[in-house]
């Protein structure tokens, strides 16, 4: 079956609620500008750069939201998003409490409806990752449950249809764009835990029975009918900045290869063949080409020239976990030292956050984002549009440093609250006349050169707590 | 408001794949307290001009910036950098060349290229790259396997094997590793070089092998640059082996103590008597430890 021309049939009998603001078929009558278009193949795929946005971005928001926040996990240092798959064995602790606090008959689709939404917000969550000092987010727009936040042409297995009965992903998109402050990207996992579809149909884990699985339309080919139709769905309605994809491991019966060269092809085609044409970028999941590293629950030691993300949680799951407790989540010093750290090394941190299914998020959630969003409001400018030094950073003192570049600055990001004398190493950037100064605070510092080091005078109040950004003017000719 | 996040104007010219740098080292194997030369070239492939252009040339840590100004689109500009090689350097050693540049008002980049020689280890201790013991109160700090399972620090002691002992086995006198547990106390034998002098007739290792049989070709390196190959096929650390010189009643595996016996092994290789050393190849078993393949570990080694 040829997709493309699916996609066009899907683009033309579009789209109730659709958020379109580079229309395709407008965008391709302008293309054929400077660049030649992309081919679906991974050579050509290669050739896509890394947006600028994306790289002076550094960081953004992961958010992991569906059906799987209404169970919300089955204890502590569980990853929720994955109770569907864990409660489908018997060995799983989720296997037992489910039946034991649901009963064996109470299916995992029959929390759909428990999925209201409610309270949810796109703008107070835009507002929320502006005021973290996020440049762009990722929102789940269908997670390895198959349920997607929008409504689906291919399936009915969506929010349009059941449970909250909205396109989550296009008010957020929407919200995003009138707002113009945050980047909209979207998570999509291209397999999925169970699918009649994939040959895992979806059953009562206690009885072994088959069961429907909610809004499931039958398709011949998971992939060409279903799961690349969604992709350009996604592409073609609401024009992300970002696609993030995942599950790329659960293939379907006989593990054909994914086709992701065709919609990766069209989207960056149709980002680029516009009046104004955007940079848009892609993960490491789609089993071919793509523009960044993903580095899960992990960070990249060392400096690394390809651009890389760490996606991270700040408990133990993605999705919503009602048994976490406070003790459980990385402390805003953490976040923000990983921060320095990972954009120190040409990285970008995508912190996540998991909203509960009235679509609230949490308070320790909207607490951690507030703090680095306080302390980017002060130090920003060693971070955003920064590029790593020729060396990342210092260790073994007794706090930890990071360096960054910026237009006419040399940064060097102190993990922690140093008093007395910084010192460190008399090979940065540093003439007799170069001024120093603490992002936060007034005056120029006092530093001088003794014993192979440089000296700098720390003030007595620092601006944070959690780390000191002393910049040095540094013009580069 | 923030002054300094992304303006959110969309400038296509700025996205561009790196602009390459080229990196050469001379020679490519340089020596210790001996000269060596990179020479980089940056080239700007991109539609704009880089402007406050850096390019660094650094040896390890350390290196030199040279200010190169505006780059314009199509330009390429050299740099060389002429520096000693430290007299007690040893092991791997990246050259990195590294140029950053302005793209924009907000917004600064860099493009990177690396290099790293491998230069002989002046001691088997400077070649310790793997972490195999830990004590009974600590487990993860070491990981011989890859699968986060040690050697007990407590059960090694009780076998006279405290850090820094002397032992002797089969006649021959080793130096257990003077180490902590979790640091670095093992070399997994990949082919690098140590270097060696005096003379001798016999050069005898102690370590064992995980992940199964650790065996491979090393050579012996005179003074006068003749070299001695040899073979080893050190057994599986697993269980209490005949052959073994040492046999500990337990070791430690991620979930905790397992109370399975484990061998360390004393292997080597008759050397031309009286010879003058230069070096040791190691045998190239494996890198780095990982669950499934073999790795061959030495703890200590003796010319006598």
């Amino acid at each position: 079956m040829n997709v493309s021309r699916r996609r066009f049939l899907t683009t033309a009998t579009a789209l109730g609620s659709a958020v379109l603001l580079a229309p395709p078929g407008a965008a391709r009558a302008i293309s054929g500008g400077s660049t030649p278009d992309y081919a679906p193949t991974k050579a050509s795929l290669d050739t896509h750069p890394v947006p600028r946005w994306y790289k002076d971005a550094k960081f953004g928001i992961f958010v992991h939201w569906g059906v799987y926040s209404v169970p919300a996990g089955s204890g502590r240092q569980m990853a929720s998003e994955w109770y569907l798959w864990y409660q489908s064995f018997e060995t799983e602790p989720t296997w037992k409490y489910h039946r034991d606090t649901y009963g064996q008959d109470f299916l995992y689709d029959d929390f759909i409806p428990r999925f209201t939404a409610e309270h949810y917000d796109p703008d107070a969550w835009v507002r929320l990752f502006e005021q973290a000092g996020a440049e762009y987010f990722a929102l789940t727009s269908k997670h390895h449950d198959g349920f997607a936040l929008w409504p689906s042409e291919v399936t009915d297995r969506h929010a349009g249809k059941y449970g909250p009965k909205r396109d989550l992903v296009g008010e957020l998109m929407t919200a995003a764009r009138r707002r113009g402050t945050v980047r909209p990207g979207l998570y999509y996992s291209l397999g999925e835990f169970f699918n009649p579809a994939i040959g895992r149909p979806m059953k009562n884990f206690y009885t072994g029975a088959q069961v429907p699985m909610t809004g499931y339309r039958p398709v011949d080919d998971y992939s060409g009918d279903y799961e690349l139709q969604q992709l350009y769905e996604l592409v073609d309605r609401y024009d992300p900045e970002l696609l993030w994809a995942d599950g790329q491991w659960f293939r379907p019966a006989g593990e054909p290869p994914w086709r992701s060269e065709e919609p990766l092809a069209h989207y960056y085609n149709q980002a680029k063949n516009r009046p104004r044409p955007k940079g848009v970028v892609v993960n490491d999941r789609f089993d071919t080409h793509y523009d960044f590293a993903t580095y899960e629950q992990r960070t990249n030691p060392t400096m690394d020239p390809q651009k890389w993300e760490c996606c991270i949680t700040m408990g133990y799951s993605w999705g919503y976990n009602r048994f976490e407790v406070e003790e459980d989540y990385k402390t805003s010093e953490f976040l923000v030292h990983l921060l320095a750290d990972v954009t120190s090394k040409n990285g970008n941190l995508l912190l996540n956050i998991g909203p509960k299914p009235d679509g609230t998020i949490p308070d320790v959630m909207q607490r951690r984002l507030r703090d680095i969003g306080a302390w980017l409001k002060v130090n920003g400018a060693a971070i955003y549009g920064s590029t790593p030094w020729v060396r990342a950073e210092e260790e073994g003192g007794a706090h930890g440093i990071r360096y960054t570049v910026s237009p006419g600055k040399f940064n060097i990001i102190v993990l922690g609250a140093p008093s007395g004398t910084l010192s460190v190493p008399a090979d940065i950037p540093l003439s007799a006349t170069s001024r120093i100064r603490l992002l936060g605070h007034d005056r120029p510092l006092k530093w001088a050169r003794s014993d192979g080091k440089v000296h700098i005078s720390v003030p007595g109040t620092l601006p944070s707590e959690l780390a000191n950004t002393f910049t040095v003017d540094w013009e580069r000719r | 408001m923030n002054t300094h996040r992304t303006e959110h104007t969309d400038r296509p010219e700025e996205d561009f794949l790196p602009p390459p740098v080229s990196l050469t080292v001379t020679p490519p194997v340089p020596e210790p307290g001996k000269a060596v030369t990179l020479t980089a070239t940056l080239t700007n492939t991109t539609r704009i001009a880089l402007r406050a252009t850096v390019l660094y040339l650094a040896v390890g840590g350390t290196g030199t910036g040279a200010g190169l100004g505006t780059l314009a689109p199509g330009r390429s500009v050299t740099r060389t950098w002429r520096t000693r090689i430290a007299d007690d350097a040893e092991g791997r050693i990246v050259c990195t060349a590294h140029a950053l540049f302005d793209v924009h008002r907000h917004g600064s980049d860099c493009t990177r290229a690396t290099s790293s020689v491998l230069l002989p280890y002046r001691s088997l201790r400077g070649a310790f790259d793997n972490a195999g013991i830990a004590s009974d109160d600590a487990l993860t700090v070491a990981d011989i396997d890859g699968s986060k399972s040690s050697l007990s620090a407590e059960a090694l002691a009780s076998a006279g094997l405290a850090p820094g002992a002397e032992v002797t086995y089969g006649g021959v006198p080793f130096t257990w590793p003077d180490m902590r547990p979790g640091s670095k106390d093992n070399a997994v034998a990949a082919g690098q070089t140590v270097r060696l002098s005096g003379s001798g007739s016999r050069l005898s290792f102690l370590g064992t092998s995980t992940w199964g049989e650790g065996r491979g070709d090393g050579k012996v390196v005179y003074a006068d640059g003749t070299e001695q190959p040899f073979s080893v096929a050190v057994p599986d650390w697993y269980g209490a082996n005949a052959s073994a010189a040492v046999v500990l009643p337990y070791r430690h595996i991620a979930a905790g103590r397992d109370d399975s016996p484990v061998s360390l092994f004393t292997f080597g290789v008759d050397l031309v008597a009286g010879k003058e050393l230069r070096s040791l190849v190691l045998p190239k078993v494996g890198d780095a430890p990982q669950s499934g393949v073999p790795a061959l570990h030495i703890f200590a080694m003796t010319v006598n």
